[in-house]
């Protein structure tokens, strides 16, 4: 077990000291500078350079330590005292425990060569009730695909939707993630850390990681067998939404090795406003939960998780059209049509998502150098989308799709010489998509099977400042597709690949401030159904979507290099330079004759193939001007070109900087900690377009306006949070080159929000 | 650890049992697809003109035919129009469909390159506000384009609207046809 507890000297009355050291499990090395809190007191010590610490004045009973150590996220232990005690408190970080929260004892270490960045802890809690594509928008290089308000999906150095991984809890998300008017059916409320890795992934993470991963993380499982909880409400104003989750978690019995937690979370909010306008129908209602169970052995760790997911999202009611003339009247208003007052209600075009996950994992240690993980995931997604219909047929789905994952995991890692780690596993996924009859309307993505199986291997080797990287990823898929063609014959076409992905990469530390990070990877990815098979009509952007069965596999090569300046808490400096190459790179081309229906012409967009370039910059730095002051930048620059066609590839996030100020009070009346923050966002004017999908001019560069507060209390050792924050605070009238819906309405204005976590 | 093997077990039953499952896709009708148009234009004496729209395959494969006709200047013409779906079998009487919502669809006619025709609606929805499958019509000797749009749920309280002034109608566009016309 992690914790070992041995009673020095009877005693029975208060004045009970407890003595103890921190140390790495791995190598015993003492950890310096831990935080140990004793929530019965509201006060905590810190260990010294030799990981120890003293605790006096502790009354016998149960007491509760939480352990963090450089910016980790807390651990809790709970200890029955009875007299004076020494107390080992073990971090263990180079192992992930029970979730992927890894404690890490070298801040320093240099354990990838990739470009990553991560959200947890206050600034995380600070974006309750975003969605997680707003909540990645932090991090300098990722932007966000918006279809009005509440559907946004990221899109991490230009690349989106089927380009990009999202890895929830350690499984890939299986959703209908092909469009841009689909957001990932995860729930962030859930989740204690959001992590992005910026290159090249396809090793680790497989065929849609060509833009980079998104890692989501549950909290870990509690240390603590006792039954402890956190409620949270929150109100955003905007839109009155209103937030309440709850978390619940504990062991079964003072002696079982077993825990679980229990988490709900919804989310229900009315009409956006923009500064002029209602926005009508663009309400959510989103809930979710989850259970997690799990036991931490001698040698091993089990986890079993369900989780579900249920939203509904309006979709403005303007922006629902029947073709170019009506885009363009649309255009050329103000104020969106179908414009009425406040409203809760959700009606249709609407989209209606529904996801069940549910995992098993098991992980054995065999010696202190080897361990082998194995993973079973099922997924289900529902998804129905609702349009405006005549003849009674808007209760009816006019896409309703069923989609269904089984994922079979497993990974070996083995330390096999001092230098060297291993990390080699295989995955088999199966996949069905269904579309449930009786839409009465042409399928866009048809019914299909698919069968991938992997394997791969990555090899680590790090000596000293020096850290080597070499990965291989091998991958069979077999896609069949039915579907009926113009003269209702059913087709079965099927494609089979093989493909392969590399990766090399170095990291290396010149001195103790700078780090230099280089990775070169080669991704693939093969083309998905709608790109083969899809055809049909896009209310949203007025034009007909065609297929293409001759699309080959898109291959890329990305290379990032990484520079960060750490000086302490003084400076801490990152910049990432990054090139892309794809060859086959597959987008949608315009055909020169618009097609003639009943409904009027409308232009056609043909998925084609050709090289691409993405390249540009990611900076971000803080600076401490003063002890508690600190000043914050990033900024972050994409360009995207289609190498044959020498046009720009559209879509892509514009130029955007952002910079802030943070001041730290120490403690502030009867608030532990308390801080202010105020921050200004400039997105410049996108003028690097590609006009043959452009309705209307780029929206010109704007400046926007945050401020907010977070503010920490204890009371009989329990901790109330309360965070606070105004968005767009001139209530600002822009429009986003990202929103597909930028041609109908302004975005939202002004938006105070509130939320108060309680925990227990 | 048994039980987590005999979870990976079962695990792999579903897997391979789902693996199996092989059902083929229904075929989805495009249930409001219109496939024809068919306006009789009726003068108060002589025979009548009929101005059609043909798609019978739908949205892509063939292009649809568009025929156009010869009014007679001067006379007023009573205006029909008629919908159906003819993919499907027996034809699908969309005219019905409009009929019975007619609140939420209205008809908007309007001329170009030249066309000198008046087009007023005859009916009424149960709002009192036009619907356009009935009309008039009335022209001066010219030539040029018809254009006939078919709005789905327009503000028909809007500004002009009730009028035959698509500007303020907002809505979907269902119908957008454009046929040639000559008046002699």
């Amino acid at each position: 077990m992690l914790v070992s507890i041995s009673p020095v000297l009877g005693q029975t009355v208060c004045g009970i000291k407890v003595i103890g050291k921190v140390v790495d499990e791995h190598d015993d090395v003492p950890l310096d500078y831990a935080n140990i809190y004793v929530e019965e007191l509201g006060t905590g010590v810190a260990s010294d350079e030799l990981g120890n610490f003293i605790i006096n004045d502790l009354c016998p009973g149960e007491i509760h330590l939480a352990v963090s150590h450089l910016g980790c996220e807390t651990r809790k232990y709970a200890i029955d005292l009875k007299g004076d005690t020494s107390i080992v408190l073990v971090l263990e970080h180079h192992e992930q425990l029970l979730s992927t929260i890894t404690v890490n004892a070298h801040k320093n270490e240099l354990d990838e060569t990739n470009a990553q960045a991560s959200i947890s802890g206050n600034m995380l809690e600070q974006q309750r009730g975003n969605d997680l594509a707003e909540i990645t928008r932090s991090i300098a290089g990722v932007n966000i695909i918006k279809t009005g308000v509440g559907v946004s999906t990221p899109v991490i150095h230009g690349l989106s939707g089927n380009r990009l991984t999202i890895v929830n809890n350690q499984n890939v998300q299986e959703g209908q993630l092909w469009s841009n008017e689909h957001a990932p059916e995860i729930d962030p409320s859930a989740a204690q850390k959001i992590s992005v890795v910026k290159g090249a992934a396809a090793v680790k993470y497989g065929n849609r990681s060509m833009g980079g991963v998104l890692l989501i993380d549950s909290p870990e499982l509690p240390m603590d067998h006792h039954t402890h909880g956190k409620v949270s409400i929150g109100f955003k104003s905007n839109n009155k939404a209103t937030l309440l989750g709850g978390t619940l978690e504990g062991g079964f019995g003072h002696h079982s090795n077993w825990r679980w937690r229990l988490q709900a979370n919804s989310k229900l909010a009315g009409d956006a406003q923009s500064p002029n306008y209602n926005l009508s129908n663009t309400g959510i209602r989103q809930y979710s939960g989850a259970f997690t169970t799990g036991r931490i052995g001698e040698k091993s760790v089990s986890k079993a998780i369900v989780s579900y997911y249920n939203a509904e999202f309006g979709i403005l009611r303007g922006a629902h059209i029947g073709n170019l003339t009506d885009l363009q009247t649309a255009i050329e208003r103000n104020e969106p049509f179908f414009t009425e007052g406040f409203s809760y209600q959700i009606n249709n075009p609407k989209q209606a998502v529904q996801h069940f996950n549910a995992q098993a994992q098991h992980k054995q240690y065999f010696n202190e150098k080897s361990s082998l993980q194995a993973v079973y995931n099922f997924q289900l997604n529902v998804r129905k989308e609702f349009d405006i219909r005549r003849g009674n047929r808007s209760d009816i789905p006019s896409t309703s799709l069923n989609l269904q994952t089984h994922t079979l995991k497993v990974n070996y890692q083995l330390k096999h010489n001092k230098l060297f780690n291993l990390e080699t596993g295989a995955v088999y996924k199966i996949q069905f998509n269904r579309n449930t009859p009786g839409t009465g309307v042409s399928p866009l993505i048809p019914y299909y099977n698919l069968m991938e199986t992997s394997l791969y291997a990555i090899e680590k080797w790090e000596k000293g400042k020096v850290l080597l990287e070499a990965g291989i990823r091998y991958e069979y898929r077999d896609l069949l597709v039915k579907k009926f063609d113009d003269s209702d014959v059913l087709l079965e076409p099927s494609h089979r690949n093989h493909s392969f992905a590399s990766n090399i990469g170095g990291a290396i530390k010149f001195t103790d401030d700078f780090t230099y990070r280089l990775n070169v990877g080669t991704a693939f990815r093969p083309p998905h159904v709608n790109e083969l098979y899809s055809e049909g009509l896009h209310h949203v952007s007025a034009s007909i979507e065609e297929g293409n069965a001759d699309l080959k596999i898109e291959k890329g090569l990305k290379a990032i290099q990484t520079l960060t300046y750490s000086k302490g808490e003084r400076f801490n400096y990152e910049i990432s330079v990054y090139s892309q190459w794809i060859t086959d790179y597959i987008y949608q081309q315009i055909l020169p004759e618009p097609r003639l229906t009943i409904r009027g012409a409308f232009p056609v967009y043909v998925y084609q193939q050709a090289d691409a370039h993405i390249w540009g910059i990611d900076f971000s730095g803080r600076t401490q001007l003063y002890e508690r002051l600190h000043w914050e930048i990033k900024a972050a620059t994409v360009r995207a070109k289609n190498l044959e066609t020498g046009n720009w590839l559209p879509l892509m996030p514009a130029d955007n900087i952002s910079t802030g100020l943070n001041y730290a009070f120490n403690k502030l009346w009867k608030f532990k900690d308390f801080s202010l923050f105020a921050n200004a966002d400039y997105v410049f004017e996108q003028k690097r377009l590609d006009e043959d999908f452009e309705y209307a001019a780029a929206p010109s560069n704007y400046w926007l306006l945050h401020a907010g507060l977070s503010a920490k209390f204890i009371k009989n050792g329990k901790e109330t949070a309360i965070y606070a924050q105004v968005n767009n605070i001139t209530n600002k009238a822009y429009r986003s080159y990202t929103n597909r819906l930028r041609y109908f309405s302004d975005e939202q204005g002004i938006d105070f929000n509130i939320s108060v976590n309680y925990k227990f | 650890m048994k039980t987590i093997s005999k979870l990976f077990f079962l695990a792999m039953i579903v897997a391979s049992f789902a693996a199996c499952k092989e059902d083929d896709p229904v075929h989805e009708h495009g249930e409001e697809l219109i496939t024809d148009v068919v306006i009789t234009m009726t003068p108060s004496f002589g025979l009548p003109t009929t101005l059609t729209f043909s798609d019978p395959d739908g949205d892509g494969g063939n292009v649809p035919v568009i025929e156009g006709g010869t009014l007679y200047s001067q006379v007023n013409y009573t205006v029909d129009i008629e919908l159906s779906n003819t993919s499907e079998d027996p034809a699908e009487d969309i005219t019905h469909e409009i009929e019975h919502e007619a609140e939420e669809h209205q008809f908007f006619f309007s001329t170009s390159d030249g066309l000198n025709l008046e087009i007023d609606y005859a009916d009424q929805d149960a709002n009192g506000n036009p619907v356009g499958l009935s009309c008039t019509a009335i022209g001066l000797t010219s030539t040029g384009d018809l254009t006939v749009v078919l709005r789905h749920e327009p503000d028909k309280g809007a500004d002009g609207v009730a009028g035959g002034d698509i500007t303020n109608a907002g809505g979907e566009t269902d119908i957008e046809i454009v046929f040639p016309i000559t008046i002699e």
